[in-house]
């Protein structure tokens, strides 16, 4: 359990009391995960559909390839033609010197999205959607944005990273 | 620090997890809750403290677009602490403008997005207790991604960060 919340719930257990309700420490740890989980759904339910579905799915793969260190999973949703710029050793580097100012993956809130940037004649990413999220690492809170566009019955991920 | 929508939600979940264990809260008190887990002594302080931030935020947004209009160089930066404005001359300023004008065109209008905490590094307290607030920005040409950092310093709330992604 992430310390914050760790301390999120022994305070939870001290408020509780004051209402004369007695759980154990653990109950509180659990219940402390369960509103964070459930009030994000709560809170975005009206945006959920395909489109957020799918964004969630490939930020999962991107950071599961940071976490592994997995070029060829981070980068399995880009255009190959793009990546001549983004090479391992970019990747490497670049996530390193992330790593260890943000510390470990935690877990992340969905808060918007917004159209890519379009400029007249770059066709390179048609109908982007940039997908925005609050991201909790252990040492940092960290902006988030994934583009998404749809290409001859596909869809691929550009301009993803931190902000 | 979160939305009204965020707090009001985790009390709904509160509420419902809590009645999953048999003990049954009224909204109101699992806003009391949340409120004092986040370290307030209650629901509307914890509201009027939400609300007052993010009205702050939205009127540091406004005077910087204001001065981007004007071209206003001592406009947009009057919430910056003025030691690290070395770095932002208002020649920097004129050539961002031209750039924004260019990437971005003439500001519409934007919608609140949500709030993080500012990113801490050891040894640099520059900006205590700074938050980001991020806004979709509409605008002529493209849509854009609107970050401010405002931190609290000596009794006096600043900006440290204001940028288009």
């Amino acid at each position: 359990m992430w310390s914050k919340d760790k301390s999120r719930a022994k305070k939870l257990r001290e408020v509780l009391s004051g209402f004369d309700l007695e759980l154990e420490q653990s109950e509180c740890n659990e219940v402390i995960l369960q509103i964070d989980k459930q009030s994000h759904n709560i809170a975005q339910a009206p945006n959920i559909n395909d489109d957020k579905q799918l964004a969630e799915q490939y930020l999962d793969e991107l950071l599961e390839g940071v976490v592994e260190v997995d070029y060829a999973k981070f980068t399995r949703r880009f255009e190959e033609k793009y990546l001549a710029v983004f090479t391992e050793v970019d990747f490497k580097k670049s996530i390193q010197s992330r790593f260890e100012e943000m510390g470990d993956y935690v877990r992340r809130e969905f808060m918007g999205c917004l159209n890519g940037m379009a400029f007249l004649g770059d066709d390179r990413y048609p109908n982007q959607i940039r997908h925005v999220w609050r991201c909790y690492f252990d040492k940092n809170e960290v902006l988030i944005s994934v583009g998404i566009y749809h290409k001859d019955g596909t869809y691929y991920v550009c301009n993803a990273g931190s902000l | 620090m979160h939305t009204a929508i965020k707090v009001k939600a985790q009390a709904t979940a509160l509420r419902k997890v809590l009645g999953e264990k048999a003990h049954k809260l009224s909204h109101s008190q699992c806003l009391e809750i949340v409120s004092k887990i986040d370290g307030y002594p209650d629901w509307n302080t914890h509201i009027a403290d939400i609300n007052k931030n993010q009205q702050r935020a939205e009127k540091f947004l406004d005077e910087m677009i204001e001065a981007e209009v004007e071209l206003s160089h001592a406009k947009f930066t009057q919430r910056f602490e003025e030691k690290y404005l070395v770095n932002f001359t208002e020649s920097d300023f004129l050539r961002d403008m031209k750039k924004i004008q260019d990437i971005f065109g003439s500001y519409v209008r934007r919608e609140f997005l949500g709030c993080l905490a500012g990113e801490k590094r050891p040894g640099d307290d520059r900006y205590p207790n700074q938050v980001r607030y991020v806004w979709r920005g509409f605008f002529e040409k493209n849509d854009a991604l609107i970050t401010v950092g405002i931190y609290h310093n000596r009794d006096t709330y600043h900006v440290c960060e204001a940028r288009y992604h």
